[in-house]
C-alpha cells in the first residue's frame, strides 16, 4: 500500500517530520519509494499496536472526510430555533405559583416521554428553590438543577406563556410573562442554548415582540433570523 | 515563508560578491540568509545517506575579526538582518557539523580548494556530492554580483527538470520576475515536451505563470545557451549519469556552468519540492 | 542493467528480506567483519614487519629521532592529505553512532591505519586498536551506505566493523563483541548482538586464515592461591590509580602541546623525539609493546622493583608524548603494557614485603594488571575480563581477574565519572546512548512539537474584537503580529488580561499592543530541546512561542512534549518486527 506524506501523517496522527525521521532511522516499517511511502498495512498495524500509537487507514477519500465531520469538534451543536421547534410553544398555562405552573407546562410538552415528566418536574422545582430562574424583564428560563438529561438525544426548549403573569421572585421583581424550559443532553448544549437565548433577550425589542405572544411560526422565524446574524458575526 | 539559505562567508572581495548575490537571491526568493563564518578549514555535512566533508581553502579563514561585522554590514545594506550560524556539534574538535535542513545553499564554484586549483567551469567533487544528496537546491553564484531580472528554467523533460520548473514557479511567485523555459529538442518534438508537462499536471501553471518556452535545435551547447538572457537566473536540474561518465565527460551542469556566467540554481535528484 | 543495479543496491527491496532484515544484516555483517578483519590484520602485520625493520637501526645513535620522523609524517598525512584531525577516533565513532546513525567518511576507513602505522611503526608508544576500530566502523558504515541501509541497520553494521576489527587483531571474538556493545553502541538488544557476534566470528576467522590461530600471548599455567586473590584487591587499586594518572597525562598533554608555537607536524616530531629519548633508557616503551608483554607474562622481564616502577611511569609519559603531541594511535596497547608493568611492580613489592609467602607467578600479576588498566581506562569491566581471558587463553585466572576488573573500573568511575573514550563526548554533552533522556530529546526537534492552533492577533486590534477571538480559541496564548510585515511582536496570555476582559468600559480603550507582553522568551526552530527545556525550567514556563526570522510559527509546550517524548522512547526502545 502506498500513501503520500500528508496521508501518512493523517493515518498515524503524527507530524510529517517525525515519520520522515523514523523512516530514516529505520524505526518504523515503512519504506520510501519515489515521493510516496510504501508499507504493508498488517505489519504497520502490528507495529503501531506494539508501540501504542494511533493508526487508522483511510478507506478512501470520502472515508477520511466522513471521519473528520464525525469528530466532536466539528459536529454542529444545533441551533436555538431547532431546539425551540422541538419543544413547541404552549399558550395560556394556568398556575398560581411556580410549582403548579411547571406541573402544567411539563405535562404539556409533547417532545418528552411521559414517564420522565415527574422526574424532570422535581428537578426543575429543586433548581428553582436554589435561586430563581427569572432573569428579569418578565422572562424566566427554568432548567433542571443538573442540566444534563441524558435520555434526550437532542436539546429541547419549550416556550410557555402563562395565563397570567406569575411572581418568580426575579432579580428585578418583575412578574414573569414567558418562560423557556431548557432541557439538554449535555452541559455543552445547555451553555450554548442559554447563551443564545440570553443574547436574544438582551434586545428589548425582542422582549416586546414576545409580549405580543407571537404564533410559533413567526417566533421561530424571528429566532432563526437573530441566530443567523449572530453566526455571521462570530464567523468573522 | 521562513525559508533559509546557508552561506559560507569568505572575508575577501570575492566573498563579498557572493554574499551580495546570496542576499539578492534571498530577497527574490523570500528567504533569509544564514551566514556561517568558518573558523576551521573543514566542515561536515551529514545527509541522509552520505556525509560530505567540505575542505575550504585558507582564504576562508582570513581576517576572522572583521568577518562578522563586514557580513552584517553587507546584509544590512541590502535591508536584511544578519543571522549567523554557530556550529553546535563537532565531529572532532576542528571539524564542525553544518546541519542540512536549510532550504537553499550558496556554493561558490570554489567551495573546495581542489576545484579552485583545477580552474573555472568545474564544479568541485564536494559540491557535486552535496548536490547528489541534498534536499535543497544549490545556488552557484557568479563571480561578480549581478542582480538578475528574469528566471530561465532549462527544461530537459526529466523528473528533475520538472522539479526545476516547480522551483522556477516558486521563484516566479515570490519575486514576480518573468519566467521562461528553454529546451533543447534532442530529437524530440515540442509536443513531446508539452505532454511531459501535461502529464505532471503542470500545464495550467505553465499557461498562467510562464512567459515563454524557447526550443533550440540541436547544435553546439554554447550556441543554444547564448540565447539565454545575460540577466537571468538559470534554474537547472542535475542528475547523475554514472560516476565514470561524469568523470570523463563532465556533467551537463558542469558544461552549462563553464559556458554560462549567469547565476545558477541547481536542483539535485533528492530535491523534494516543498512550498 | 541500470535497474538491476538499482535493486541490487537496495537489498531491503528484495522479497526475501522484506519481512525481516535480520538475515540481511547478518549477511552484510559477515562481509563487514571480513573487510574490517583484513584491515586489522594488514595493520598488525605491517606494524610487525616495520618494527622489526626499524629495530635494526637501534644500534645507531640517531635512532631516537625515528619516532619523531614517524610522528611528523603521520601528522602531515592525517592533517594535510586526509584532512582529518588527530585523535584516536573512538569518540568520533561513538559520536557518529549516536547522532548521525553511524554515518562516517570513506576516508576514515584507511586514514587512521596509515597514520598509526607511521606513528607506531617508527617506535611511537601507541596502540593499533583504536585506529583499527575506526577503520572497521567506517568500513561498516560505508558498506551500509552502498546498500542504502537505514540508520538502525547502519549502526549495527558500524558495530560489526568495530567488532570484526577487534576480534581480528586480538584473535578474540568475544572481546570484540563485548567491546563493541559495551563501549561503541551502549545498547544490548537481540537485533544488534546477533550480527555483531557473527561479524566477530568472521573477523576472527579471517585473521586465523591469514596469520594462523595464535593466541596473542602464550600463557603458562598459573596456580592461584587464596592469598593471590586477596592481593588482587590491592592490585586493583594500583591499577585504578595508574589508569587515572594515565588518563590525566593524556588529557593534559595536548593542552601543553598547543601552547608551543610550532606547526602541528613539528609538534608531533618533538613529541616523537622525546619518546625516542625515553626509549633509549627504557626500550620497553617503544612501539605497541606486545613483545614486552609476552616477556613479562613469561617472567623473562628481568629489571628489579624500582626499575619496573620507573618503567611504568616512563611508558605512561611516552604514550602521553606520542598521542598528546600529535601522533596517531590508540591507548589500548599502551594500557596493556602499563598494566603488565604495574602488575609486575606490584608483585615485586609483595615479594619484597612478604618474602615468606608463596605468591603466584609474576606473569599472573602482569596479566591481572592488564585487566585492571583496560577496565579502568575504558570503564568497561566486561571488555577487560573477556579480552584478557581470550588473549591469554587462560581461564584459570578468572576469579582474581573479575575482582581486579570490577574494583578497578569502580574506583575509576568514582574518581572520574566518564571514561577516557567518553570524556570528550560527555564534556560536549554529546554522549547520547540509545534510550536515554538526552538521546530522545536530541532526536526530537522543535518542528515536530509545534502546536499550530494558536490564533494570532494584530497589534492594532481593539480589546472588543479580541474578546471575540478569545471565544473562538482553544488556547490561552495569543501571539501579536504586525499586520503589514507579519513580524512577531509579543504575546498575550489570558491570565494577564483576565480582569479587563469583563470590563466593557475598556473594550474600545485598549489595543493589543498596549497589553501584550514584550520581550517574551522565544524558541528558535533549530534550538536543541534540551536547551529549550532548561530555559523553561529556569523561568518556570509551561510553554513558549516558537519564532523563526521574526515570524511566529506556533507554541511548544511541555504537555505535547511529554506525549511525543513517550512515543519516541517507546519507539526507540522497541524492536522493529
Amino acid at each position: 500500500m502506498r500513501l503520500t506524506e500528508t496521508e501518512m501523517a493523517e493515518c498515524l496522527n503524527l507530524p510529517a517530520g517525525t515519520i520522515r525521521r523514523w523512516i530514516r532511522q529505520g524505526r518504523i516499517p515503512i519504506q520510501k519509494k519515489g515521493g510516496k511511502y510504501l508499507f504493508e498495512p498488517g505489519a504497520l498495524q502490528r507495529w503501531t499496536e506494539a508501540n501504542r500509537l494511533p493508526f487508522r487507514l483511510p478507506e478512501n477519500e470520502t472515508g477520511i472526510q466522513a471521519q473528520i465531520t464525525e469528530s466532536p469538534e466539528e459536529t454542529s451543536i444545533g441551533s436555538l430555533s431547532e431546539a425551540m421547534q422541538r419543544g413547541g410553544v404552549l399558550y395560556d398555562i394556568a398556575g398560581e405559583d411556580t410549582r403548579s405552573l411547571f406541573d402544567k407546562a411539563v405535562g404539556n410538552i409533547t417532545g418528552l416521554p411521559d414517564d420522565l415528566k415527574p422526574d424532570i418536574l422535581e428537578r426543575l422545582i429543586q433548581r428553582e428553590r436554589l435561586s430563581s430562574t427569572g432573569i428579569g424583564k418578565g422572562v424566566a428560563i427554568p432548567h433542571p438543577r443538573n442540566p444534563t438529561v441524558d435520555v434526550l438525544e437532542h436539546p429541547l426548549v419549550a416556550t410557555c406563556f402563562p395565563e397570567k403573569e406569575v411572581d418568580f421572585k426575579s432579580v428585578d421583581n418583575h412578574p414573569v410573562f414567558i418562560m423557556f424550559i431548557l432541557l439538554c443532553p449535555t452541559p455543552r448544549h445547555h451553555l450554548h442554548l442559554l447563551s443564545r437565548l440570553s443574547f436574544c433577550l438582551r434586545d428589548d425589542r425582542f422582549v416586546d415582540f414576545l409580549k405580543a405572544r407571537p404564533v410559533p411560526e413567526v417566533l421561530f422565524a424571528r429566532i432563526a433570523e437573530i441566530e443567523a446574524a449572530l453566526e455571521r458575526k462570530e464567523g468573522l | 515563508m521562513g525559508a533559509k539559505l546557508i552561506h559560507i562567508f569568505r572575508n575577501t572581495p570575492i566573498g563579498r560578491e557572493s554574499l551580495l548575490q546570496s542576499a539578492y537571491f534571498c530577497k527574490q526568493a523570500d528567504a533569509t540568509p544564514v551566514v556561517y563564518i568558518p573558523r576551521h578549514t573543514k566542515f561536515l555535512m551529514y545527509f541522509e545517506n552520505d556525509v560530505v566533508q567540505v575542505d575550504l581553502d585558507s582564504s576562508y579563514l582570513k581576517a576572522p575579526d572583521s568577518a562578522e561585522s563586514r557580513a552584517a554590514e553587507l546584509l544590512f545594506e541590502q535591508g536584511m538582518e544578519a543571522d549567523f550560524f554557530k556550529p553546535k556539534n563537532f565531529t572532532a574538535s576542528t571539524l564542525p557539523d553544518i546541519p542540512t535542513h536549510f532550504d537553499f545553499m550558496c556554493c561558490p564554484g570554489t567551495i573546495s580548494d581542489l576545484s579552485s586549483k583545477i580552474g573555472l567551469g568545474y564544479i568541485g567533487p564536494r559540491v557535486r556530492r552535496i548536490l547528489n544528496e541534498a534536499y535543497f537546491p544549490v545556488l552557484l553564484a557568479s563571480g561578480v554580483y549581478k542582480p538578475w531580472k528574469r528566471i530561465a528554467v532549462l527544461f530537459g523533460g526529466s523528473a528533475n527538470a520538472l522539479n526545476a520548473f516547480k522551483l522556477g514557479l516558486r521563484l516566479r511567485r515570490t519575486s514576480g520576475l518573468p519566467l521562461e523555459l528553454y529546451t533543447r529538442r534532442e530529437g524530440k518534438s515540442e509536443e513531446d515536451y508539452r505532454s511531459i508537462m501535461r502529464n505532471a499536471n503542470l500545464e495550467d501553471d505553465f499557461e498562467r505563470h510562464a512567459d515563454g518556452w524557447h526550443f533550440f535545435e540541436d547544435g553546439p551547447i554554447e550556441e543554444s545557451l547564448y540565447e539565454i538572457h545575460h540577466d537571468a537566473l538559470v534554474v537547472v536540474g542535475a542528475f547523475r549519469h554514472g560516476l565514470i561518465k561524469d568523470m570523463v565527460f563532465g556533467s551537463t551542469v558542469e558544461k552549462i556552468q563553464s559556458v554560462l556566467p549567469n547565476n545558477l540554481l541547481v536542483v539535485g535528484p533528492k530535491y523534494t519540492f516543498s512550498v | 542493467m541500470g535497474r538491476f543495479i538499482k535493486t541490487w543496491r537496495r537489498p531491503e527491496k528484495w522479497s526475501l528480506f522484506r519481512p525481516d532484515d535480520r538475515i540481511l544484516l547478518i549477511l552484510i555483517g559477515i562481509l563487514v567483519g571480513i573487510c574490517s578483519g583484513v584491515a586489522a590484520v594488514a595493520l598488525s602485520r605491517s606494524l610487525f614487519a616495520t618494527l622489526h625493520w626499524v629495530h635494526s637501526f637501534h644500534i645507531y645513535w640517531w635512532a631516537f629521532l625515528l619516532p619523531g620522523i614517524g610522528a611528523a609524517l603521520s601528522s602531515l598525512f592525517l592533517n594535510n592529505i586526509m584532512k582529518e584531525g588527530a585523535g584516536h577516533g573512538v569518540p568520533e565513532v561513538i559520536y557518529s553512532v549516536s547522532r548521525y546513525g553511524g554515518l562516517m567518511r570513506l576516508r576514515s576507513s584507511f586514514s587512521r591505519l596509515i597514520a598509526s602505522w607511521l606513528t607506531i611503526g617508527s617506535g611511537g608508544s601507541a596502540g593499533p586498536e583504536a585506529p583499527v576500530v575506526m577503520s572497521g566502523a567506517a568500513i561498516g558504515s560505508n558498506i551500509g551506505r552502498i546498500f542504502s541501509m537505514n540508520e538502525r541497520q547502519r549502526v549495527t553494521l558500524v558495530g560489526c566493523g568495530a567488532a570484526g576489527a577487534i576480534s581480528a587483531i586480538f584473535n578474540a571474538p568475544i572481546a570484540g563483541m563485548v567491546f563493541t556493545i559495551e563501549v561503541i553502541l551502549g545498547e544490548w538488544t537481540a537485533v544488534n548482538i546477533v550480527p555483531i557476534a557473527i561479524a566477530s566470528v568472521a573477523g576472527t576467522q579471517i585473521s586465523r586464515f591469514l596469520q594462523g590461530n595464535n593466541i596473542v600471548f602464550d600463557l603458562r599455567q598459573f596456580h592461584i592461591g587464596f592469598v593471590d586473590v586477596l592481593a588482587s584487591f590491592g592490585l586493583a587499586v594500583i591499577a585504578a590509580l595508574a589508569s587515572i594518572l594515565l588518563t590525566h597525562l593524556l588529557r593534559k598533554m595536548p593542552r601543553l602541546a598547543r601552547k608551543t608555537p610550532l606547526p602541528i607536524w613539528l609538534r608531533a616530531a618533538v613529541g616523537g623525539v622525546i619518546v625516542g629519548l625515553i626509549g633509549v633508557a627504557f626500550p620497553v616503551v617503544l612501539g605497541e609493546g606486545y613483545h614486552s608483554i609476552q616477556s613479562m607474562i613469561d617472567g623473562a622481564f628481568t629489571p628489579g622493583m624500582l626499575l619496573v616502577m620507573v618503567a611504568t611511569l616512563a611508558k605512561m609519559l611516552a604514550t602521553a608524548f606520542t598521542l598528546g603531541w600529535g601522533g596517531s594511535g590508540g591507548i589500548f596497547a599502551p594500557s596493556l603494557v602499563v598494566g603488565s608493568l604495574a602488575g609486575l611492580a606490584y608483585h615485586r613489592c609483595l615479594v619484597f614485603v612478604w618474602p615468606a609467602v608463596t605468591w603466584a607467578h609474576e606473569g599472573c600479576f602482569a596479566l591481572l594488571g592488564m585487566a585492571g588498566l583496560i577496565s579502568g581506562m575504558m570503564q568497561a569491566p566486561l571488555t577487560g575480563i573477556f579480552l584478557i581471558v581470550e588473549i591469554t587463553g587462560g581461564y584459570g585466572v578468572i576469579v582474581p581477574l573479575i575482582v581486579v576488573s570490577a574494583i578497578s573500573s569502580t574506583v575509576c568511575q568514582y574518581i572520574e565519572p566518564a571514561s577516557f573514550y567518553l570524556k570528550e563526548l560527555v564534556d560536549k554533552g554529546q554522549l547520547l546512548r540509545p534510550g536515554t533522556d538526552a538521546r530522545v530529546l536530541s532526536d526530537l526537534s522543535v518542528h515536530e512539537l509545534l502546536e499550530r492552533d494558536c490564533i494570532s492577533v494584530t497589534r492594532n486590534m481593539l480589546l472588543r474584537d479580541f474578546v471575540q477571538t478569545v471565544q473562538r480559541s482553544h488556547r490561552n496564548f495569543f501571539p501579536v503580529e504586525d499586520e503589514d510585515t507579519g513580524r512577531f511582536l509579543g504575546m498575550i496570555h489570558l491570565d494577564d488580561i483576565r480582569p479587563y476582559l469583563f470590563n466593557p468600559g475598556m473594550y474600545d480603550a485598549v489595543v493589543m499592543e498596549q497589553i501584550m507582553n514584550r520581550g517574551v522568551e522565544v524558541v528558535r526552530p533549530e534550538d536543541d530541546l534540551l536547551d529549550v527545556l532548561r530555559r523553561m525550567d529556569e523561568r518556570r514556563l509551561f510553554s513558549m512561542p516558537v519564532v523563526s526570522n521574526g515570524v511566529f510559527l506556533g507554541m511548544i509546550s511541555k504537555a505535547t512534549l511529554l506525549d511525543r517524548y513517550r512515543q519516541e522512547l517507546r519507539v526507540q526502545t522497541q524492536f522493529v518486527a
